[in-house]
């Protein structure tokens, strides 16, 4: 069966999305309100490093539930000084002295990015184009660049951040663009980000099993796997695959358009365009109850708490569990039992 | 695909996830280790473990609790609605012991005196709608009440009985237009004049199939082994 039944049918902008499905806005309130909130915090950002003297062709980038519109009241804050210079060294003093303004400036903005030096600091945009696949494009610039893609928005320089964005999709395109075929390359590097943090999910349990830190993050860290991380994956996968309603020429704008957007309007649209608004609205509302459970500091306190041995007898990671396969079946549906079922069979099992 | 499903309907074995409830393997009820076997022979994705009568509560207990993993990557547990000899407060206790271990408790709205004694169950706890010889519980309206009184309570839409209250499936659509956003899983089969389960027919899937692209994801449970057709 072809499955480009809706080929004559435009997809429209996810813009918004999320707000189109059964329920909202009621039914969303704690999305709807974080995306509020993070603009808010954005726009405030952006007074606070007005007069900040910054480099010419750089752009400061917040990724993580800053990108995704999702702040909570313990969120950390991942930044980077994207450098789009390519003469720019980043040990020129202009730059250091960028970076230390910036940390000053966000130190009470939220936790300071975690220890694994991808976020924090400056990085040249050229990498993240330039060292796509290889040795030299190592953790640190697939992350950065998936999370560009996936989850950042500019508090300045924000026609840096879209041009940044838009070489790293033409990067992707270059070579071979067929109408109707979703970009390979695209899709097997975002299949690969995801790939890598389940790998990473487990090198970090024996890392701490080694260092017998007494820091106990499994439980944290493996409920985000189930819930955000999964579908900041599947909300990457979407567009790529929905590549196959779209012509060669139009490919670009369409992934442009697409990762504009929220996470969550790129789901909430593909749900609404393939005809499940109703088991999508009870797949958003399943992570938009992780998200109000996240923004309780005392459910943070106890996931924090929990440990692998102890977690199974936790009523509250028995909620968080059933919310995340209630996602997982939901996302499922969506690539397997809709009319997208052929092309996911095709472009993402081999 | 569910292949020991295929032959019998490809639409069904298709869903993601699909497996069988051990109430209708009544030959074996107590013998667990014999009703898993079954189960895993039909699908290893999905499972409702039926407890209906009371006195095959405690070995299910007692199974679920010795650590014992099951292959199932979704677990339902059927209250007991015949034989009940316990206090209510005494069963939810005894439910609750599952709360953690399971991904849904099914209960009958008909076997509930006082609903808040089942909010202990939280989000584990999921009411099943009613079939037309039950007195309560079988349209959206009935199931009102009982919602409002258990806010984290999920919704188990089962099919055959919504279509025993009214052929014309108003009645189920309302069900899910009502309560559709508390959706957890869905019961599957055909009723006999008697509204026991039977079977699903190719008739009742084709008239079903409405109802059940609008559940593509949440798992459901066959209430009675497809046959083949």
């Amino acid at each position: 069966m072809d499955p480009r039944s809706t080929a004559g049918r435009p997809i429209a902008s996810p813009a918004g999305a999320l707000a189109e499905l059964p329920g909202a806005p009621e039914r969303f309130a704690t999305l709807l309100a974080a995306r509020q909130s993070t603009a808010a915090r954005i726009a405030a950002l952006r007074e606070k490093v007005a007069h900040a003297s910054l480099p010419d062709r750089t752009a400061l980038v917040l990724f993580g539930s800053w990108g995704r519109g999702e702040l909570t009241g313990d969120s950390d804050i991942d930044w980077a000084l994207v450098v789009d210079d390519p003469d720019l060294a980043l040990e020129d003093p202009a730059v250091v002295r960028a970076v230390e303004t910036i940390r000053l400036l966000l130190e009470d903005e939220g936790a300071p990015p975690g220890g694994q030096q991808m976020f924090g600091g400056a990085f040249h945009a050229w990498r993240l184009v330039d060292h796509i696949g290889l040795a030299e494009d190592d953790g640190a610039n697939l992350t950065r660049r998936m999370l560009l893609l996936l989850e950042s928005v500019a508090v300045t320089g924000p026609e840096i951040h879209q041009h940044v964005k838009r070489r790293v999709l033409e990067r992707y395109l270059s070579r071979q663009s067929r109408s109707h075929r979703p970009p390979r390359f695209l899709l097997n590097d975002i299949i690969r980000y995801w790939r890598t943090i389940a790998v990473d999910f487990e090198g970090k349990v024996a890392q701490d099993t080694r260092a017998a830190s007494g820091e106990d993050k499994f439980v944290m860290r493996n409920a985000k796997l189930r819930t955000s991380r999964k579908l900041l994956y599947v909300s990457g996968l979407l567009p790529v695959l929905l590549c196959h309603y779209v012509q060669a020429g139009d490919m670009v704008d369409f992934l442009d358009e697409q990762f504009a957007e929220l996470a969550t309007d790129r789901l909430a649209r593909a749900f609404l365009h393939l005809g499940l608004a109703e088991p999508g609205a009870r797949t958003l509302a399943a992570y938009e109850e992780w998200i109000a459970l996240l923004s309780d500091s005392d459910n943070r306190a106890v996931l924090e708490t929990l440990t692998e041995q102890t977690r199974d007898a936790d009523v509250l990671f028995a909620r968080v569990r059933r919310l995340g396969n209630g996602l997982d079946n939901g996302l499922l549906a969506l690539l397997h039992e809709t009319e997208l079922a052929p092309v996911t069979r095709r472009y993402v099992t081999i | 695909m569910i292949p020991a499903l295929a032959p019998a309907s490809p639409k069904v074995a298709g869903h993601l996830t699909v497996g069988a409830s051990t109430g209708y393997m009544t030959a074996d009820h107590g013998d667990w280790p014999a009703l898993l076997e079954q189960a895993v022979a039909t699908s290893t994705l999905a499972v409702e473990l039926s407890a209906l009568s009371e006195h095959e509560l405690p070995s299910l207990v007692e199974l679920l609790e010795d650590g014992q993993v099951l292959p199932f990557l979704f677990v339902s547990v059927h209250a007991p609605t015949k034989g009940r000899r316990l206090s209510e407060p005494d069963l939810v206790t005894i439910l609750g012991r599952l709360a953690t271990r399971v991904d849904a408790i099914v209960v009958h709205p008909d076997t509930i005196e006082n609903p808040r004694a089942y909010r202990p169950l939280g989000s584990a706890l999921v009411l099943e709608n009613m079939d037309a010889r039950k007195a309560t519980g079988r349209t959206a309206a009935e199931l009102d009440d009982l919602f409002a009184a258990l806010p984290a309570a999920g919704l188990c839409f089962d099919v055959p009985h919504a279509a025993s209250i009214d052929p014309t499936l108003a009645v189920a659509r309302e069900i899910l237009d009502r309560h559709g956003a508390r959706l957890r899983h869905v019961h599957l089969s055909s009723l006999d004049a008697g509204c026991h389960h039977r079977p699903l027919t190719a008739a009742d899937e084709e008239r079903f199939a409405e109802l059940l692209d609008r559940c593509r994801d949440v798992p459901w449970i066959l209430e009675a082994p497809l046959a083949d057709r």
